[in-house]
């Protein structure tokens, strides 16, 4: 390809891209649209944002869809996941919505423009409030089908250790485990206090109090997936205590 | 079967056969019933008491160690509960607020 050609090309580029959105101007006034026109373009402020609050938006709402699907394939012993689907789904209509009307909202200034911004994350809260909150809720739901499995086990090996006093100590000990993880876990259909309190927070323009429930909720999934453990081996040695 | 057994021997007999059974004490003879008797037999001592392989069996067999497969049935449970347990890694990591809060941002 020789200069002149190229030169050609480019010159025909740029009349096709100041001719189109000339062309798109009337058809989207004839619609009521929000698109503005290149006059009004040139007061609206801020504009190069728009692009990266809506990158952010789609990342939100990307994600909540992810965690969406992931509540989806889990059972629901503490009947938590029903109202999360439900504030999950509802944070992504939202979001679709306020990126919608910033794209389409000319803002006098950059401040009017971020004010609006700052609401796809003080609002929502989607990675600092829902993640976790899924998180938390997911766990306690796969910890609850471990404590099943491990009440079924204890269940079973009680008429077996008969007169073992080594079986019968180690099944004693997996009993008590197994009562340290119901009072962090809760006994299905109630979680306990500090799970149910962090599946029902809501977001927060100060997130203090939501951060805190947060940490104690995840603090007593680790203890009470410490105790199904302890509990697990203690019904490993039970087994152990039997063949010897 | 007591008023069968002791018919020949006369009216007295029959009735104080009827009487023990009215009040609940027929059964209570060295002959027990048919509905008592796997019970008592069972739980001679307090050893283990019964599993599957002791099923219908008396004395030496509720001392036996538990058989192979009531075991492997214990720990194909745990085994299952080990997998659960693991399964809830991701989430449990994903519940930490403090990893999670980081990529929340702000407005640009």
């Amino acid at each position: 390809m020789t200069r002149s050609t190229r030169r050609v090309g480019t010159i025909a580029t740029a009349v096709f891209a100041l001719a189109i959105p000339a062309l798109a101007a009337p058809a989207d006034a004839a619609t009521g649209g929000a698109r503005l026109t290149p006059n009004a373009a040139q007061q609206c402020k801020a504009v190069a944002l728009k692009p990266i609050v809506h990158a952010d938006a789609v990342k939100r709402t990307s994600t909540l869809a992810n965690l969406v699907a992931r509540l989806g394939t889990n059972k629901d012993p503490y009947g938590l996941n029903g109202p999360q689907r439900t504030a999950l789904q509802s944070a992504s209509a939202g979001i679709t919505a306020l990126d919608a009307q910033i794209a389409g909202t000319c803002y006098p200034s950059a401040a009017a423009l971020k004010s609006d911004a700052q609401k796809l994350f003080v609002d929502y809260r989607v990675y600092w409030l829902r993640g976790p909150q899924t998180g938390a809720i997911r766990a306690a739901d796969a910890l609850a089908g471990a404590r099943a499995r491990l009440g079924q086990a204890a269940a079973k090996a009680a008429p077996l250790v008969g007169t073992n006093a080594k079986a019968q100590a180690d099944l004693a000990a997996m009993n008590r485990a197994l009562a340290t993880a119901d009072a962090k876990l809760g006994t299905p259909p109630s979680a306990g206090s500090t799970i149910a309190a962090a599946a029902g927070l809501q977001p927060a323009v100060d997130m203090t109090n939501d951060t805190a429930v947060l940490e104690a909720a995840h603090s007593d999934l680790l203890a009470a997936k410490a105790a199904l453990a302890a509990a697990r081996a203690a019904g490993l040695a039970v087994i152990s205590d039997l063949k010897g | 079967m007591q008023i069968k057994r002791h018919t020949g021997t006369g009216l007295v007999v029959v009735t104080l056969g009827l009487a023990a059974l009215a009040t609940g004490c027929g059964g209570s003879s060295s002959k027990a019933t048919p509905i008592e008797a796997p019970t008592t037999v069972r739980t001679p001592k307090t050893l283990a008491p019964s599993t599957s392989d002791s099923k219908g069996k008396a004395g030496p067999t509720t001392t036996a160690k538990p058989t192979a497969a009531a075991l492997a049935g214990l720990q194909q449970q745990l085994d299952q509960a080990g997998s659960a347990l693991t399964s809830g890694d991701s989430a449990i990591a994903a519940a930490d607020v403090n990893q999670a809060k980081g990529q929340e941002g702000s407005a640009p």
